[in-house]
């Protein structure tokens, strides 16, 4: 955790792979995130965000089939390493644990 | 199907990404932008699609994604020229001497040559604020001079031209039309000369002027508004607000100031003090003919044509040739027009008539050749210097060819050597220039034609570029041959030390380059010493007659010359009092023809003059016959002459006798017409230069016409000059207290012109002195390394039991065979040229056998001494100590 750090945008590059599974390529993903958060994405910041975390071995990847799409042009397609499904959990746990540790504001008034 | 082909992202984008993007990710990201292109054209349309994929693109070029510049070509070459440029500086500081000889060299040529690169781009500014200087022209009217015997081409145009031009021409987007013009301006009590022009109301838009105060939109629409010059405003209302005052002019009544331009901001050809509308001319000028006569017409007024953007001048032209036609029918074939860009004017064609101050074309050639032949001289140092300091660095070449060196990289490694060499010189030259320029600017010369380098360089970073791209090219030319030589050296030969450097063929090259550079001094020795007496000519001429303690005072309303002189004449330090028409050697002269009826019908071309009769006295003319003007005989002043004896003989007569109370016609020639005086010739005196002395004075008729006495010749004691000035100055405040005193002496008058003279001289014998040094630098390094390869035959030879004579002779042989021949062929060069330009002078010196002498005297004398001490010092060493070492 403390060696590699995950940034926010690639933490949510990083659970899109992991929800989309076989389908986890470039287009995918952007399109995945955009419907989720509502804003578009360029290419670009997607695919710096994917070599990156490649990079830091928190994915692999491999050529998937060609096809006449795409110009044809074959897909990468993306998978999270075990490692990274364990910062992420990790991540999340401290994530609750801190929202556990928030006092918790008064729900009602009481009457002295 | 159609559909799909033009439904295709932009191709561009594609070949960006393949050079900048990891290759391995380019497959990929390519797929992706294809895709994500097809998704947005469901949603967008093409255009915007294409537009987002370009932006998308754009965006694709990040850290991560591109290409690291590790590992590629740049980057070894990076070491390379690091290795290089260490190499080039140490060598550079292993051979001090060498590196000082070339360095000073061409840091002084260099800075030479900045200053000359500063001036001519400042001269090339002129006019290039105007935004339209590429398609403003100004009409030229070429003259076929049968006299002169030459096209002479004049700035002015007729005035109807203007009109013609504007309504026939359909490029013509707008014309403006100029007339000089001059007189008093008066605020007050204050009353200044100008020299100004008649504009059009759209002069300062056409030409781009901006105001300093006052609006450039109307500034000149009234016919009753004046546009000054910030010199003159502040001459004439110090430190009052000028807009909306009102001013008197000469002849054309009060004007109220509706704009100031200060000068100084802006660099134009157009030289005036103060700006009025065009009608102004006509109102003062009555004369019909001078409007629709061509011929005079064409001498008076200067027409400039905007063109529409995008149009060539062929139009223009081919239209200016039908207009020869307007000109009467005998003199058509005689006159011509052309045009001339505005940006072309300055530094461009010699034309007559000229609106203000301009260097012509000549100037621009003069210097580009005065700078080559300097760079020249010291890149030729450069070259020689590093073939022969190239054998000692032969072994270095080897070694790094058999390492695995290529031809080209060697190549490569030599010439960095020379760019560094150049860019110290730059360095220095470039601090030598901040000296120099001062110095430049007070040149008198500059200073009249306005020609300072304003040394603004941080407003004007495009000179840094100029100067970094001199000095590399003068590296490239420099360091070429020298690097192509030596690079071809065979690396197995050098390494067993069989190079020869007497026998290769570098010798005959480093020998012809010596040659250039001796033939180049004396070419420069010889005029500087041939300017030099013509400066002296000049300085000791015999004018004949007095200017010695003589002061020039100017006639004015408020000094009137009788009553003016009567009350100086009081004072007994002032010996007398005359009074010209034109300041003999200082101003110009009106030409006349005179004809004496008796002799023939031919037409004499002689100078006028009008003297008082206290003239002949007071500076001492000589009359060799006859009698002098008479004070009281008012018939003396309309009909009597004193001529020269120039004009006696030109008129026919051989003795001065002979000539008196002989009556003949002096005839004016107006572009009107002529006016024709007769009169008698009632004297004869000697001749005296009123010329100055680049001119002959020839012939002149005087005459005593008081009404157009200009200056006072007032001849003091032996006082000093300031103290007659003080004496005259209590005089003038009794009739004028509102203008200051203003005065010269006559000796400044004339030195004045002499300095411009002198200074001329000075420069070219400063570039003469650098050429010589240069070529001596370049001499004696050459000697330096020839006796250096000697040493052992000079010690073989001794000990055999040659003496110092021939050792002497035989090493130095080779050096004085070079130089000898750059005499000969140089000194007839230095003849031919300098014969040109002083043929052309009158009063120049000879270009003598002595002066040639003289010249080539100095440029052996120097050489032979830097080879004597050189070769004598090689000599005189004892033989043990160079055979012994081995």
């Amino acid at each position: 955790m403390k060696k590699t750090k995950l940034g926010e945008f690639e933490e949510l590059v990083l659970l899109t792979v992991a929800v989309l599974g076989e389908e986890a390529y470039g287009v995918e993903i952007k399109r995945e995130l955009e419907n989720r958060l509502n804003d578009t994405l360029s290419v670009g910041s997607i695919q710096s965000a994917l070599k990156r975390m490649e990079q830091k071995g928190f994915l692999t990847s491999e050529f998937g089939e060609a096809t006449g799409k795409r110009g044809g042009k074959r897909k990468r397609i993306y998978s999270a390493t075990p490692y990274a499904h364990q910062v992420l959990k990790q991540m999340k746990d401290i994530r609750s644990q801190l929202w556990e540790a928030i006092p918790q504001p008064i729900t009602s008034f009481q009457v002295i | 199907m159609k559909k799909a082909a033009i439904t295709n992202p932009p191709k561009w984008p594609l070949s960006v990404l393949k050079i900048f993007i990891k290759k391995d990710y380019l497959e990929e990201i390519q797929g992706d932008m294809q895709e994500v292109f097809e998704d947005d054209l469901e949603v967008f349309t093409l255009k915007k699609a294409r537009r987002k994929y370009v932006w998308e693109t754009v965006k694709l070029l990040r850290p991560v994604l591109t290409k690291k510049l590790e590992g590629t070509q740049k980057l070894n070459n990076y070491g390379m020229i690091k290795n290089n440029l260490r190499i080039a500086f140490r060598s550079l500081i292993k051979q001090k001497e060498y590196s000082a000889i070339n360095i000073f060299g061409l840091t002084v040529s260099m800075a030479v040559s900045m200053i000359i690169i500063l001036f001519l781009i400042d001269q090339d500014q002129m006019d290039e604020h105007n935004p339209d200087a590429d398609r403003i022209y100004r009409v030229l009217t070429e003259y076929d001079d049968e006299v002169k015997e030459r096209v002479v081409a004049s700035a002015t145009s007729p005035f109807e031209l203007r009109q013609l031009l504007e309504f026939n021409v359909d490029q013509v987007e707008e014309t403006s039309q100029l007339v000089k013009g001059a007189g008093n301006v008066k605020f007050g009590e204050d009353v200044f000369s100008y020299g100004g022009l008649y504009v059009s109301p759209n002069f300062l838009k056409f030409f781009d002027f901006e105001l300093e105060k006052g609006d450039k939109k109307n500034a000149l629409q009234n016919v009753n508004s004046v546009v000054l010059s910030a010199e003159l405003a502040k001459k004439l209302f110090r430190n009052q607000e000028p807009i909306g005052q009102l001013v008197e002019i000469d002849q054309h009544g009060s004007f109220s100031v509706t704009g100031i331009i200060d000068k100084t901001l802006v660099r134009s050809h157009l030289d005036f003090d103060l700006l009025i509308h065009e009608e102004m001319f006509s109102s003062v000028s009555s004369n019909e003919i001078l409007l629709t006569n061509w011929e005079a017409s064409s001498k008076n007024f200067y027409n400039y044509i905007k063109l529409k953007e995008g149009y060539s001048k062929k139009p223009l032209l081919s239209f200016l040739k039908t207009m020869d036609s307007k000109f009467p029918e005998e003199k058509q074939a005689l006159y011509d027009f052309n045009v001339q860009l505005l940006s072309d004017i300055n530094l461009g064609r010699l034309v007559g008539n000229e609106i203000g101050i301009t260097s012509p074309n000549f100037v621009l050639y003069f210097f580009i050749v005065l700078a080559a032949v300097l760079m020249l001289s010291s890149s030729f140092n450069y070259m020689n210097l590093s073939i022969a300091r190239g054998l000692k660095r032969a072994k270095e070449v080897g070694v790094r060819k058999v390492i695995g060196a290529g031809k080209r990289q060697i190549i490569v490694q030599f010439l960095v050597e020379a760019q560094l060499v150049m860019f110290c010189s730059l360095v220095a030259a470039f601090l030598l220039l901040q000296i120099l320029v001062p110095i430049f600017n007070d040149l008198k010369i500059l200073r009249d034609i306005d020609g300072a380098i304003t040394m603004n360089f941080n407003s004007n970073l495009s000179v840094y570029f100029v100067f970094l791209s001199f000095s590399v090219a003068v590296g490239l030319v420099a360091g070429l041959y020298p690097a192509i030589y030596l690079s071809s050296f065979k690396s197995l030969k050098v390494l067993k030390g069989t190079t020869n450097a007497g026998k290769s063929p570098s010798f005959l090259f480093r020998k012809i380059l010596v040659f250039c550079q001796y033939a180049f001094s004396v070419v420069f020795i010889i005029t500087s010493i041939i300017l030099y007496q013509q400066a002296n000519l000049y300085a000791n001429v015999d004018y004949g007659f007095t200017n010695k303690n003589m002061i020039n005072v100017p006639i004015s309303k408020k000094i009137p010359y009788e009553s003016f002189r009567n009350e100086l004449l009081k004072r007994s330090e002032i010996e007398g009092v005359s009074a010209v028409s034109s300041l003999l050697i200082v101003s110009s002269f009106e030409e006349v023809l005179l004809v004496n009826k008796n002799v023939s019908e031919d037409e004499v071309k002689s100078a006028t003059l009008s003297i008082d009769p206290y003239t002949v006295e007071n500076l001492d003319l000589k009359l060799l016959a006859g009698r002098n003007f008479l004070t009281t005989a008012v018939s003396d002043q309309k009909n009597s002459f004193i001529i020269n004896e120039k004009a006696l003989a030109a008129l026919g007569y051989t003795d001065a006798d002979q000539a008196l109370n002989q009556s003949i016609d002096v005839i004016k020639v107006h572009d009107t017409g002529r006016k024709i005086a007769e009169g008698k010739i009632i004297g004869v005196v000697r001749d005296f230069n009123y010329q100055f002395v680049f001119l002959e004075s020839g012939p002149l008729v005087m005459n005593y016409d008081p009404a157009i006495l200009s200056s006072m010749n007032i001849k003091t004691g032996e006082i000093s000059s300031a103290y007659a000035a003080e004496i005259i100055e209590e005089v003038w405040k009794e009739f004028d207290d509102v203008h200051p005193f203003e005065y010269e002496t006559y000796a400044y008058s004339i030195a004045d012109i002499d300095d411009e003279f002198g200074e001329l001289v000075h420069i070219i014998g400063l570039v003469a002195f650098i050429a010589i040094i240069i070529a001596c630098l370049g001499q004696f390094s050459m000697v330096v390394h020839h006796v250096q390869l000697k040493v052992k035959e000079i010690g073989i030879r001794k000990v055999l039991g040659s003496n110092l004579g021939s050792l002497m002779f035989m090493l130095s042989k080779d050096f004085m065979i070079v130089i000898l021949a750059a005499v000969l062929v140089a000194t007839p060069l230095a003849w031919k040229i300098n014969d040109l330009w002083t043929s052309k002078v009158y009063l120049s010196p000879d270009v003598s056998f002595f002066n040639m002498s003289l010249g080539v005297g100095i440029i052996l004398l120097t050489a032979f001494l830097t080879i004597f001490f050189l070769v004598r010092r090689a000599v005189n060493a004892n033989p043990v100590e160079s055979l012994k070492y081995e």
